[in-house]
């Protein structure tokens, strides 16, 4: 846990192989279970966009997040509820997802030797920065980008790198990878998903509701708590989590930190807007994209790149499968540069990248979307 | 996050994005502060919506609101959106909203608690 918790944290960071199986679990556990405390101290029902924050911060616990290093943002999200008047429930889940700057803490503290309390003092004014940015952000991709607070926090991380850069620090992405728990935590994939099914076929009624799911094109805000049930949530959630765990053993993938972190993230987010119609393009995708590239599907990258590019579901799901495959090869070419861009500052590398593709996809479909309109009504004139 | 005035200025945006759907030859908005909620009704008279329409859309406007949703996920209202279902980001914007089709004229309106009741609440927290 020690070297856990003094680790920079940056991308890409795997705690189990830093501070192994046993200390990685402790740690996502708790990274976890503060965002569920989080939202239950200040009243906020357990709704789709919630359970999303709740697993992503778990699944970043495997490699990234530690214990102490989200609470700084945290504080900063909370400070400016404070300045603005506003309740923190109002920011809880910009707070939640902003523990992607966590390495920012870290880093400084740790990496760059600049001691805690600095390290706490940078991390407080980027999450006081993040709430008006993320809002911003969600206009340039219409909610088309579901990790949007990644595309903002990348946003972020570009300015503070240069900062930092400017300073005379800079960063030397780390690349740490397990391989030895993989069959074991395979395994543990696999029961806590079919666990999840379970308990979601006891709870649902029917498959009307997951008829329904299966319609909506998942754009932010699709809360499906809410519009389907608890039940109907917790089996797409399971079987979410093994269309991760099956491309990963398809491809001969690792199953570590960062990868058991993408299938978390996508089984959380399987409660705001992902299913089985809109997911697989886009990790279809960035599979094909591998055959016309320079990389291996089971390379780190391009494996965290197909769990991941998920957060563009969206896009597959309002224009159709192959706009979804389309999007996905686009994403893999920019997601394998946008870490050195923010200096692996921000955890949610993919939502960043996803964020400019998804700007780019809705600004060219936005366009021509008009122009046929137009185009339209004055052959109807 | 969204001040009253910008509040104001997503939602007609949200409201109008869906009336000028159909190429209206006349919309009337009407926005006025009574009893510490702001209250904005939108006025069409060739608009044509059946029953289940007039349903599904009182539905949307009555999407659950919740603090955490509103405010951040509120700054997609008005957007010139791609997606038709926009009328829940407006549901979850407002504390309620009501349409009404009478011989081909239909009344939206859409209500919610003023900023300044809002943040009289907040600083008594």
């Amino acid at each position: 846990m020690l070297r856990i918790s003094q680790s920079s944290g940056l991308l890409l960071s795997d705690y189990m192989a830093i501070g192994g199986l046993g200390a990685a679990f402790v740690n996502a556990g708790i990274v976890g279970i503060s965002g569920l405390l989080l939202a239950y101290l200040n009243g906020v029902n357990l709704s789709g966009p919630v359970i999303a924050g709740v697993f992503t911060m778990a699944g970043f616990g495997f490699f990234g997040k530690n214990w102490w290093s989200i609470w700084p943002v945290i504080l900063g999200v909370a400070l400016f509820s404070r300045v603005t008047r506003r309740p923190f429930k109002s920011f809880i889940l910009v707070a939640m997802f902003g523990t992607a700057l966590a390495p920012l803490v870290t880093q400084v503290a740790f990496g760059f030797g600049w001691g805690v309390i600095a390290g706490s003092a940078l991390g407080i004014l980027a999450g006081f920065l993040l709430p008006p940015l993320a809002v911003y952000m969600l206009r340039l991709h219409q909610g088309f980008n579901i990790y949007n607070v990644g595309l903002t926090c990348g946003f972020l991380g570009l300015f503070i790198t240069a900062l930092l850069g400017g300073l005379g620090y800079t960063i030397t992405l780390p690349l740490t990878w397990s391989e030895e728990y993989s069959g074991l935590l395979s395994q543990f994939v696999v029961i806590y998903m079919g666990a999840m099914i379970t308990v979601g076929l006891g709870l649902a009624r029917g498959l009307g509701s997951w008829r329904s799911l299966l319609r909506e094109a998942g754009t932010l805000p699709t809360d499906f708590v809410a519009l389907c049930g608890a039940g109907t949530t917790l089996i797409n959630m399971g079987l979410i989590g093994l269309v991760g765990w099956g491309y990963i053993s398809l491809v001969g993938g690792t199953f570590n930190g960062p990868t058991l972190g993408g299938i978390f993230t996508m089984v959380g987010f399987a409660a705001f807007g992902k299913h089985l119609a809109n997911v697989p393009p886009i990790m279809a995708g960035v599979y094909l994209s591998s055959w016309l590239f320079v990389w291996e599907p089971a390379q780190p990258g391009p494996l965290l790149a197909a769990l991941f590019a998920t957060t563009l579901a969206p896009l597959s799901g309002r224009f159709g499968p192959l706009l979804g495959i389309l999007a996905g090869m686009v994403h893999s070419l920019l997601v394998m540069r946008t870490a050195a861009w923010h200096g692996g500052l921000n955890l949610y590398n993919n939502g960043f990248a996803g964020g400019l593709t998804a700007t780019l996809f809705v600004g060219i479909i936005s366009w021509w979307s008009n122009w046929r309109e137009e185009h339209q009504r004055a052959a109807t004139d | 996050m969204l001040r009253e005035k910008q509040k104001i200025i997503h939602i007609l945006d949200e409201l109008l994005s869906y009336a000028l759907r159909v190429h209206p030859q006349l919309v009337t908005i009407k926005i006025e502060q009574r009893e510490g909620q702001v209250h904005i009704t939108l006025t069409e008279p060739s608009l044509n919506l059946s029953a289940r329409e007039c349903q599904e859309i009182e539905r949307l406007l009555n999407t659950p609101s919740r603090n955490e949703m509103r405010e951040y996920y509120g700054g997609l209202a008005g957007e010139e959106t791609l997606d038709p279902r926009s009328l829940r980001i407006l549901g979850m914007m407002v504390d309620g909203g009501h349409i009404e089709s009478r011989e081909g004229e239909v009344s939206l309106s859409v209500w919610w608690e003023a900023e300044s009741c809002i943040q009289a609440e907040a600083h008594n927290e």
